[in-house]
């Protein structure tokens, strides 16, 4: 029994060491084939590059590009693939004639820190060919969606083509919300220029620093230092007296 | 041998101290004060069976993880980038120097242009973005920076292009596209020169798209996670306009159809499992490592020894773990 022993306890790390090499073997295989023909160079096909038809490089920074250096795909441009990719819904949005951009969101410091406030900025163009009145409306939620703090609505009057005006606005009663998504609603009329448009919505993300409970949890921690000095303070105190 | 000899006075202890300074009696000793408190009686040791320790064991391990996973994501990630950028930046100025930079899709020997191989530099002023974009647009390539699909042409050139980059991870290059305003300009420097964009607008998905680019123009669509940090709830995209003369379009080899899984915004990038595999068998020998030579060597020398292949370890994994989320991120 005992010449045993060691010898089952010598097969351990050989069979964790054939675990190991079993699970990193069939983990390969299995990464393997969820990427079918993965070529050596990191992309998932293998070609032959054409020989010709490509623009040559130019070495000055600032030129305009050098010539085509023989590409026949210069003459007409390849259709755009971002067209014909991405998700594209039946909802008319702002028919390509309306253009905005993100909202952007900042936290305001407030002398009240219960009266939290965020500063919203959001630009729009108008592209068609025609004056539109607009509207945008501000609001801002929780992380898990709940409505917090005070809502905007703001007439946007008069936007003449080719015009970009920002808009600028701030919510406030957001509290101690810590992690505040904020949105904003355009609607355009509901038909310029004869094309239907129908209301985008955009989203930001902003963190209100929560000054109340770190303001807390920070006189807490004076207290409670200065209470620790005030002890010792009284041992030296009576350790002089002592000596005294 | 030393000899000392003291003189002895009739009614004067030898031993006791001269009375030179003054007659006072000493001081009776101090009688200590109660405590406060009483202390408190010592704690019976827990004995835990082998499935608590073990328990204990595995939780303390996952916590350990979980920590250097959010350092890796928040702290570790930021500064790879920083140096892949370094790097890249070194690169690109070498090949625009030697006016060797890919402007198709093949290199200047006609090979196909490998992920992670600098393309060019998007300068964003307005947002304070200046980085190196690279060839492809998987999880493991944007870590780097931000990434240009390869399906389509090289920005500046006639047709639509796309750049991707990261929102918070890895430097988060493209976190703040979105305050970009219609009429923002930026610059984007190739091989073929600099090319000025004008931004159209901002778009989330299922938004209609501006119409495409007609002629010889040039549009570039900038593309990154949008919604809090780490928490990605969309892809948020920037159309943006060639004001400068579109340049010649280089061939391409790849199709939209062609185009990896892994490289479509939000994808995750599991071809580098294995390398995860090979993380956490890594990490478990260590612990093993560790719990043997702990038993047998001691404690002191454990830790000197142990610490730092543990920690080379965790970061190994939580690497790993972080290429596995999604690309936009």
């Amino acid at each position: 029994m005992n010449s045993t022993e060691p010898r089952s306890i010598s097969r351990v790390p050989v069979l964790v060491l054939l675990a190991f090499v079993t699970v990193a073997i069939a983990t390969a295989g299995l990464s393997q084939s969820n990427s079918p023909a993965i070529a050596d160079d990191g992309i998932g096909i293998s070609v032959t590059v054409a020989p010709s038809p490509s623009p040559s490089p130019s070495s000055s920074p600032s030129g305009g590009g050098s010539g085509p250096g023989g590409s026949t795909s210069s003459e007409s441009p390849s259709p755009s693939p971002s067209a014909s990719t991405l998700p594209v819904s039946n909802d008319p949005g702002l028919g390509g004639i309306v253009f905005v951009s993100g909202l952007s969101s900042r936290h305001v410091v407030s002398p009240n820190p219960m009266d939290s406030r965020v500063s919203l900025t959001f630009t729009v163009r108008n592209d068609a060919k025609s004056t539109i009145n607009a509207s945008a409306r501000f609001w801002a939620t929780t992380a898990v969606g709940a409505r917090i703090g005070t809502e905007r609505t703001l007439d946007i009057r008069k936007l003449q083509p080719n015009e970009t005006r920002v808009i600028q606005t701030s919510i406030s009663e957001l509290g101690q919300w810590t992690a505040v998504h904020t949105h904003v609603t355009f609607s355009p009329p509901s038909v310029v220029d004869g094309k239907r448009l129908s209301p985008v919505t955009r989203d930001s993300f902003v963190v209100i620093p929560p000054l109340v409970i770190v303001g807390g949890c920070a006189a807490l921690g004076l207290i409670a230092l200065l209470g620790f000095r005030l002890d010792w303070f009284a041992r030296v105190a009576a350790a002089i007296r002592g000596i005294g | 041998m030393t000899t000392t000899i003291i003189e002895v006075v009739p009614g004067v202890d030898p031993m006791s101290e001269p009375h030179s300074r003054s007659t006072k009696p000493p001081k009776p000793p101090k009688v200590p004060k109660p405590p406060r408190r009483m202390p408190r009686p010592a704690r019976a040791p827990i004995a835990l069976t082998q499935a608590q320790f073990f328990a204990r064991s595995s939780l303390a391990v996952v916590a350990a993880l979980l920590i250097a996973f959010v350092l890796n994501v928040a702290v570790l990630s930021q500064i790879q980038h920083a140096v892949a950028q370094q790097r890249l930046r070194d690169d690109l100025t070498e090949q625009l120097a030697a006016g060797t930079l890919p402007v198709s899709e093949g290199d200047i020997d006609d090979h196909l242009v490998v992920d992670g191989v600098p393309l060019g530099l998007l300068s964003i002023p307005s947002l304070g973005v200046n980085q190196v974009f690279v060839e492809g647009t998987s999880g493991s390539t944007l870590a780097a920076g931000p990434g240009h699909r390869r399906d389509t042409v090289l920005p500046g050139q006639i047709g639509t292009s796309v750049l991707m980059g990261r929102a918070a991870a890895y430097g988060g290059p493209l976190a703040r596209i979105q305050e970009l305003a219609p009429g923002d300009r930026f610059t984007v420097r190739t091989g073929q020169g600099v090319t000025d964009f004008s931004v159209i607008g901002v778009r989330y998905a299922g938004d209609p798209v501006p119409s495409a680019p007609t002629g010889k123009q040039s549009r570039l669509i900038l593309e990154t996670a949008r919604g809090a940090p780490f928490a990605p709830s969309g892809v948020a995209y920037v159309d943006a306009q060639a004001t400068s003369t579109a340049l010649p379009p280089g061939t391409r080899q790849t199709t939209f159809a062609a185009l990896p899984a892994t490289a479509q915004p939000l994808a995750s990038d599991t071809s580098t499992v294995w390398a995860l595999v090979f993380a956490l068998q890594f990490l478990i020998v260590v612990e093993i490592g560790a719990v043997w030579a702990y038993r047998r060597i001691g404690a002191q020398k454990t830790w000197i020894v142990f610490v730092p292949l543990t920690v080379l370890a965790g970061i190994y994994v939580t690497n790993q773990v972080t290429i596995l989320l999604p690309n936009l991120l």
